[in-house]
């Protein structure tokens, strides 16, 4: 009975241990929303337009003028692989002199290297980080989710006193699309233009050979590609292996046929669940169930049939750029961004071929941007100079010393500039030891770039001003699905898109009709009608009606 | 009539056996062909690589992803050189403090020898989990960025302390610390004299998998040591290499990297090598101890 009892006691104290660790682990984060809350709390009392003290205190604004008369150090966090040279310290100290003339601070840079970064940046921000600035995204680092816990400081007071060249900068849609809960907790990307855009490349030498004058729909495509089966034995039309992650016929199709837009609710690379257009895009849909969908089955079964790709495209590994760059692929599948170097590519590898783009885009004219948050700074809720980060990340987007130094490394070392005004390489260059790297990636500046010298800038100008007119903002902003409480619905119809969708967009799951109801059967086994009034009722929740 | 039996019995065994034989040896194929081809492939020349694939001799011998690794910086002998002391280290003071812990816990006379175990033991089914202990480590020890974060954590295992306890009592009886004690031995030095020299199978093989558990150990230093220290541990610093790739292709952080700063196949194939060749080594040394040392630990635990 002793016995019993002792054991019994010892499992209890065990138990109340290992409750006491779970408290420790909630104590570290109530600081992180106390500092929050005052943080707001004082910037409500003193907030005027001349006087305004901040949340640290260390450099309030006394008559419209920042005193900085209190040296800091500003720690920066950013993901990435530090070079291995050490350009990145090098960097630093120069840069820590300006800031010290310019600012009164020095600042201090911490890597989180891309192997396990989201355990590790996660690790960082729960154990209660004093970061300053620390990078953030809300597609692939949670920003919102992290927003929500109360991670980050609530910036919207000081942005006016302390970063004045970015607020004025900025407009209020851009706020928007960085603010969580009437807090602006990010700052954005939003003075780098990119667009991301699908297309297929082609080589436009064969397509001329072929009769054909460009390729920009589904039907020019059918026949540039019967075209390569008939006159180029060498070639397969489209020589690529498919993956779970194959989506590029199906992206093709409904930006061709249908007026389907990809963004808050979707899931996965098969994005079964679609938003109904781009006037309609709090409208959550599934581009699978549209009668649409089994017309491109048929269509991408008589295409798999005819030889367009390889037959064993479900099974084979083929690398599909080298295949297009030596003329063993008549098209390639990728996205702008990857567009951009293969016309060097192309002319090293076979100097007579000229390169062709199919943007699925082009039919609809346009094409969603990247969210404001793509690639973004936060200010954490512990971090000690607030006001002195904000001042310093300023500088590193607006002020042309500070950018070119902190972008492209030390002038003489990393670049120079030449005689035309473009950006290269020093001759004494040397990888392995003059390396470097920005991966404050949101500080990016198209206004203050030096471009480097490219032989196809005329080709690339092309292409931007095609493509540039389409850009329009992403409607959802800061909105995103809350998914947590649905995880095994939002598995399971990853889970059938990544099973049906590549065979079916390759025409590989036998009868295409039978194939697209036993697709449909799987999604709705997996939940996606319940997932869809979900979505859908969030959506009404989020814009209040 | 017996002498029949006993031949159908030879013959019934022989084929037994040699079923056994080409069964068993067909697993030994299996376990070492992979590796064969690996040692192979980071030989072969890139290119071939890439295009036929994998063989069992290099079509075209180079040493170039050698060259990639070690030329250049010696950040790979540092993390070698940092990774076999942490495995000595770790593994002498880790059996010295298991040995001890075990040789305790099974003495008759130690009254609350069960209590103590229990509390040991419990840690085997339940923990505080990642984040307890990543703020333990880092706010209230200020481990981050010190070797001793991955040194600490493994010395002890509940599991070790079981396999040691369970061997001292089944194979050394209790009369003999009584004898030394008798003969004038203080208990520490009935530890060292007479019963560490006893337990050496048990040793050898808890020895080896602590030793393996450092050699191995990665998670740790990926979550206490980052880039600003100079010289990690030799299986992150590969997992580093290998794994960016994989990780960039499937996450959309991926976007701003460019792809031909990833690593070639050879010089994957040709790190793994690295890093599995001096602890195959160890094998050999601790062979005939371990084999009694997996049965103590198996059948009688």
């Amino acid at each position: 009975m002793k016995k019993k009892l002792i054991s019994m006691f010892l499992v209890f104290a065990m138990l109340c241990i290992s409750l006491m660790g779970c408290a420790k682990s909630n104590d570290s984060e109530t600081p992180t929303n106390d500092a929050a809350s005052e943080g707001t709390a004082t910037d409500t009392t003193t907030a005027d337009a001349d006087n305004y003290t901040g949340p640290s205190g260390n450099t309030p604004v006394v008559n419209g003028q920042v005193d900085t008369s209190e040296f800091v150090t500003v720690k920066m966090l950013v993901l990435g692989d530090p070079p291995a040279g050490g350009a990145d310290k090098r960097m630093l100290e120069e840069l820590n002199k300006i800031l010290k003339e310019r600012v009164n601070a020095e600042l201090e840079m911490q890597w989180i290297e891309w192997n396990n970064y989201a355990t590790k940046y996660q690790m960082e921000l729960v154990s209660g980080s004093d970061i300053d600035l620390i990078f953030t995204t809300s597609t692939w680092l949670n920003l919102w989710e992290n927003a929500e816990k109360g991670a980050f400081m609530d910036l919207t007071e000081m942005l006016p006193h302390y970063a004045k060249q970015l607020y004025a900068d900025t407009t209020k849609e851009e706020w928007d699309g960085c603010t969580y809960k009437g807090k602006i907790v990010a700052l954005p990307e939003h003075r780098k233009w990119q667009l991301s855009t699908p297309l297929f490349a082609y080589r436009a030498d064969w397509a001329k050979e072929f009769g054909i004058e460009k390729i920009d729909s589904t039907d020019a495509l059918e026949q540039y590609c019967k075209a390569i089966l008939a006159n180029k034995p060498e070639a397969i039309p489209y020589n690529v292996g498919g993956s779970a992650s194959s989506n590029e016929l199906y992206a093709m199709w409904f930006r061709q046929d249908t007026d389907y837009v990809l963004g808050a609710g979707s899931i996965g690379m098969a994005a079964p669940v679609a938003n109904k257009s781009i006037e309609e895009p709090w409208t959550s849909v599934s581009p699978v169930f549209d009668d649409k969908f089994i017309d491109f089955a048929v269509k991408m079964k008589e295409w798999g049939d005819a030889g367009f790709w390889p037959q064993d495209v479900m099974s084979a590994t083929v690398d599909t750029e080298a295949a297009f760059l030596s003329g063993t692929s008549g098209i390639y599948s990728m996205n702008v961004a990857n567009y951009y170097p293969l016309f060097k590519k192309l002319e090293d590898e076979n100097a007579d071929a000229e390169l062709g783009a199919f943007f699925f885009d082009e039919k609809r004219g346009f094409a969603i941007s990247d969210v404001m948050t793509q690639d973004a700074c936060s200010v954490t809720a512990n971090a000690k100079n607030p006001e002195r980060a904000l001042m310093i990340y300023d500088l590193f987007q607006y002020d042309p010393e500070i950018y070119h130094l902190t972008q492209y490394g030390i002038e003489g070392e990393q670049y120079i500039v030449n005689e035309a005004g473009f950006r290269e390489r020093p001759t004494d260059y040397v990888e392995e030891e003059d390396a470097y790297l920005w991966d404050m990636w949101s500080t990016r500046n198209d206004a203050l770039e030096i471009p480097e010298f490219n032989e196809f800038q005329a080709q690339i100008d092309e292409v931007n001003a095609k493509i540039k007119p389409w850009t329009v903002l992403n409607p959802w902003g800061s909105f995103i699905v809350d998914s947590a409480n649905w995880n095994a619905q939002v598995t399971a119809i990853n889970e059938a898109g990544t099973t049906w969708l590549p065979a079916i967009q390759f025409g590989k799951a036998g009868d295409p009709v039978e194939a697209v109801n036993q697709y449909r059967d799987a999604l709705k086994n997996a939940g996606i009608d319940e997932y869809m009034a979900e979505v859908e009722r969030q959506m009404k929740e989020y814009t209040g009606n | 009539m017996m002498n029949k039996n006993k031949k159908k019995d030879d013959l019934s065994g022989r084929i037994i056996r040699t079923i056994g034989y080409v069964f068993i040896s067909f697993l030994a194929l299996s376990c070492l062909l992979p590796f064969v081809i690996m040692v192979s492939a980071s030989f072969e020349n890139e290119k071939i690589l890439v295009r036929e694939g994998y063989h069992l001799f290099p079509k075209e011998f180079t040493m170039y992803a050698y060259e990639v690794i070690l030329g250049g910086n010696n950040e790979i002998i540092g993390s070698y050189i940092v990774t076999i002391l942490l495995t000595v280290i770790g593994t002498g003071l880790g059996l010295f403090i298991t040995a001890m812990t075990g040789y305790v816990l099974q003495r008759p006379d130690f009254l609350r020898r069960n209590k103590v175990s229990l509390f040991l033991f419990f840690t085997t089914l339940f923990s505080g989990g990642l984040v307890p202990f990543y703020l333990l480590m880092t706010r209230y020890l200020h481990l981050k960025n010190n070797y001793l974060a991955i040194l600490i954590p493994s010395l002890i295992s509940a599991w070790n302390i079981i396999m040691m306890k369970n061997f001292i009592r089944n194979a050394i009886p209790h009369s003999v610390s009584e004898a030394a004690n008798i003969d004038g031995a203080s208990p520490f030095v009935t530890f060292l004299k007479v019963i560490i020299p006893m337990s050496k199978p048990a040793l050898a093989t808890i020895g080896l998998f602590i030793g393996l558990g450092y050699w191995n150990e990665w998670y740790n230093s990926m979550l206490f040591l980052d880039s600003s220290v100079q010289f990690r541990p030799l299986q992150l610093l590969l997992y580093n290499l290998i794994n960016r790739a994989e990780y960039l292709k499937n996450s959309m952080a991926g976007k701003n990297i460019l792809t031909q700063d990833l690593p070639l196949e050879t010089v994957k194939l040709a790190t793994a090598v690295l890093a599995t060749g001096p602890i195959i080594l160890a094998y050999p040394m601790v062979q005939k101890y371990f084999i009694s040392g997996i049965t103590v630990g198996a059948v009688k635990g």
